[in-house]
């Protein structure tokens, strides 16, 4: 596909009446992103019948606009209220609510949109010239390699777990155990069901996560009281040039992680967005100025990119082989079906005109999130000033709504209640709980290729050299981030006995001080 | 509306509460290890029934490994990071962003024993009556009970306020295409 195709499809879309879809799928999705609880998944899943009336190109387009959108609500609610839309917010939330709290929250709003926008642009351009090309190499990853990948994702964001590798893999592995729940994959008996039928089913992602994060969020506000802070206003939006610097750094070495990662079939935006938040933190506290937990900059950037790069690239093999990479891109598997487009290698042949018209929508779509809510951004932000006796119930009736519409299901909503419980203890425990949730979305990707390389047989593990290599890089990031971590506390009990005897000596001379005025006095 | 939540609640300047010395450890600094060794226990009984109850015929030794494994790992990585000795250690040498709070002003509940227990009864209490009494009335119910109960505004508050969020979310929904249950009153 070359750029006359491109622009060809930029001239099949500048419609005013499609761009005027875009600016509603950008609105609709921004509001539903917004709504803390619901994520892009949920704002496709909803709206999407909405769009089934269109052509195909301008329904994709609005599919877009919601998903961009809906992100970029998620990092919104992140960053304001610290109830991340999803899980790949999460880094926001972590980074952008300290700035919250310190009345840069419109800093930390504008870094996440323009980070957003510059890797979407970036992602764009990359499914258009180098996308075909490259799906043909994530194609040729087999199981032992997948596993090696999922062992390695893992292991590197368990090195993101409060302090401990140790805790970290164990709270990764309890996750998987929860994501086991239901059938055998191969031999169909139920596991841990406990003798429930809606258990058999298994657990949908979407109200453990709204659970672990929504309702366990109202309980722990309920638990501790509402942050009142003066700094809820969004304030100005131009970061200084130091966040500009570090942000854009970030935000480019994110483009490049969540790019070729998002090519590989299973690869979800999450993953990406806390691949990257590790390596940010890693390389901060390599330098020994970490901000992180205290609101980093180049945790936001980089993470927004790295989320936005690998949600453009889900779309190369969906385009290029039919391969769904996540839920959301097999939600728009559904609609291109609906509109008639089978998603294969047909689209950059006999469909050329129209996957150009659908990647030329990707760039417009992107443009308009950009101009729409970077200025609407105080009126986005106005959630946060609702006072928290009033937003509490809004949020719970959110969760439980969104988490019933997963499935229509009345028993996700119990899920959701006890997910909601269970992130409310691991809060109050200080259990690591992203390791969790990573463990709870690949542990049955990483069940499916385990079982797949033993069928296959056990020693093509050893004979791929691409799984070896991401075994040795697990091994090498558990070893570092141990390093780290041992550094890092050492530096601590340093600093904290350079305080107490700067504090010893400064007492001291204060006494002294003290003796001679009353000496002096007495004289 | 009347004053939220600041009626019965105060807002204190949070200042770093000191962790008591007492090297002796309370119920509470075990219960994360209990819980977590609870779930490897889940995780190894069912692995070994599914190894040693499941028929061969099934071939679902694979699976029986597989939670055997996790069960092994939870046990191992609990037992290890658990131990309320090595939390309180690692606690200390982690920068907690709880402990950044500044000049950050929090609003202390007054009871948040009953608030917390509260809310959970509100979402057992919506999650049984969604189906029978529809998402209108339960969802409006709830609401209201939040804001009356929890939120301690005033009644005639309340009662608007759930009216106005109550309709807002019926129509909201409506207009997207969500299909929600629907009560005695066909909404």
């Amino acid at each position: 596909m070359g750029i006359p195709e491109i622009l060809g499809g930029f001239a099949e879309i500048m419609r005013p009446q499609v761009l005027l879809l875009a600016v509603l799928g950008c609105l609709a999705g921004t509001m539903v992103g917004v709504i803390p609880g619901l994520g892009p998944v949920t704002a496709i899943a909803i709206l999407f019948p909405l769009t089934t009336y269109l052509e195909p190109a301008a329904g994709i387009m609005v599919l877009a606009s919601i998903y961009y959108g809906a992100m970029y609500g998620g990092s919104t609610t992140a960053v304001l209220l610290r109830i991340p839309g999803e899980v790949s917010s999460l880094p926001a939330a972590l980074e952008g609510y300290p700035m919250t709290r310190r009345g840069r929250a419109g800093v930390a709003l504008a870094i996440a949109a323009v980070a957003s926008f510059a890797a979407g642009i970036i992602g764009s351009a990359g499914v258009a010239l180098i996308g075909p090309h490259l799906a043909g190499l994530a194609l040729e990853f087999g199981p032992a390699e997948m596993l090696g990948l999922v062992v390695f994702s893992l292991t590197a964001i368990a090195a993101l777990s409060a302090g401990s590798v140790v805790r970290g893999i164990g709270m990764a592995a309890a996750g998987m155990l929860l994501a086991s729940v239901g059938l055998d994959l191969t031999s169909s008996q139920p596991r841990m069901t406990f003798g429930s039928t809606e258990l058999m089913q298994g657990l949908d992602i979407v109200p453990v996560m709204i659970g672990l994060f929504g309702v366990a969020q109202v309980l722990r506000t309920l638990e501790e009281g509402a942050v009142k802070v003066r700094s809820q206003r969004v304030g100005s939006l131009m970061p200084t040039r130091g966040e500009v610097r570090r942000s854009a750094a970030a935000g480019a070495r994110g483009t490049a992680l969540g790019f070729p990662l998002g090519l590989i079939p299973g690869m979800l935006p999450s993953i990406t967005a806390f691949l990257s938040y590790a390596t940010e933190r890693r390389r901060s506290l390599r330098r020994g100025e970490s901000r992180f937990g205290k609101g980093a900059v180049e945790g936001i950037g980089g993470a927004e990119a790295a989320n936005n790069s690998t949600a453009m690239a889900g779309f190369v093999p969906l385009f290029s082989l039919g391969i769904p990479t996540g839920p959301t891109m097999a939600l728009i598997m559904a609609a291109l079906m609906v509109y008639g487009v089978t998603p294969g290698p047909t689209m950059f042949t006999s469909n050329l005109d129209l996957t150009a018209a659908i990647i030329a929508s990707f760039f417009i779509a992107n443009i308009v999130l950009l101009l729409l809510n970077l200025p609407l951004v105080g009126l986005w932000a106005k959630i946060a000033q609702v006072p928290y006796g009033i937003l509490a119930p809004i949020i719970l009736a959110c969760c439980l709504v969104g988490a019933f519409t997963a499935r229509n299901s009345v028993f996700d909503v119990w899920v959701c209640l006890i997910a909601g419980l269970a992130g409310w203890a691991m809060g109050k425990w200080k259990l690591p709980i992203a390791p969790f949730v990573m463990g709870f979305i690949l542990g049955p990707m990483l069940e499916l290729s385990l079982r797949q390389t033993m069928a296959i047989s056990p020693s093509s593990m050893l004979s791929s050299p691409i799984f070896l290599c991401f075994v040795a890089a697990a091994l090498v990031s558990a070893l570092l981030s141990y390093r780290l971590h041992r550094r890092a506390s050492r530096a601590m009990a340093e600093s904290a006995a350079l305080q107490e005897g700067d504090a010893a000596a400064r007492e001291s001379e204060d006494e002294s001080q003290e003796r001679t005025i009353r000496r002096d006095g007495a004289q | 509306m009347s004053n939220p939540l600041s009626q019965d609640h105060k807002a204190v300047e949070e200042s770093s509460p000191k962790e008591s010395d007492s090297p002796r450890r309370k119920v509470n600094d075990y219960l994360p290890l209990v819980a977590l060794l609870l779930v490897a226990l889940i995780a190894v009984a069912e692995g070994l029934r599914f190894l040693l109850y499941i028929p061969v015929q099934a071939q679902a030794d694979m699976a029986g490994w597989y939670l055997l494994g996790l069960g092994i790992i939870i046990f191992g990585s609990a037992a290890y990071a658990e131990r309320p000795s090595r939390v309180a250690k690692v606690r200390g040498s982690v920068v907690n962003d709880e402990d950044e709070t500044g000049d950050v002003e929090v609003i202390t509940p007054a009871n948040p024993v009953r608030d917390v227990s509260l809310c959970i009864a509100l979402v057992v209490l919506y999650a049984a009556a969604l189906p029978f009494a529809g998402f209108a009335i339960t969802n409006g119910l709830t609401v209201f009970a939040f804001l009356r109960f929890i939120s301690r505004f005033g009644w005639i508050g309340s009662i608007l306020g759930a009216a106005v969020i109550g309709a807002t979310f019926v129509l909201a929904f409506s207009a997207i295409g969500v299909v929600l249950p629907s009560g005695p009153f066909g909404f």
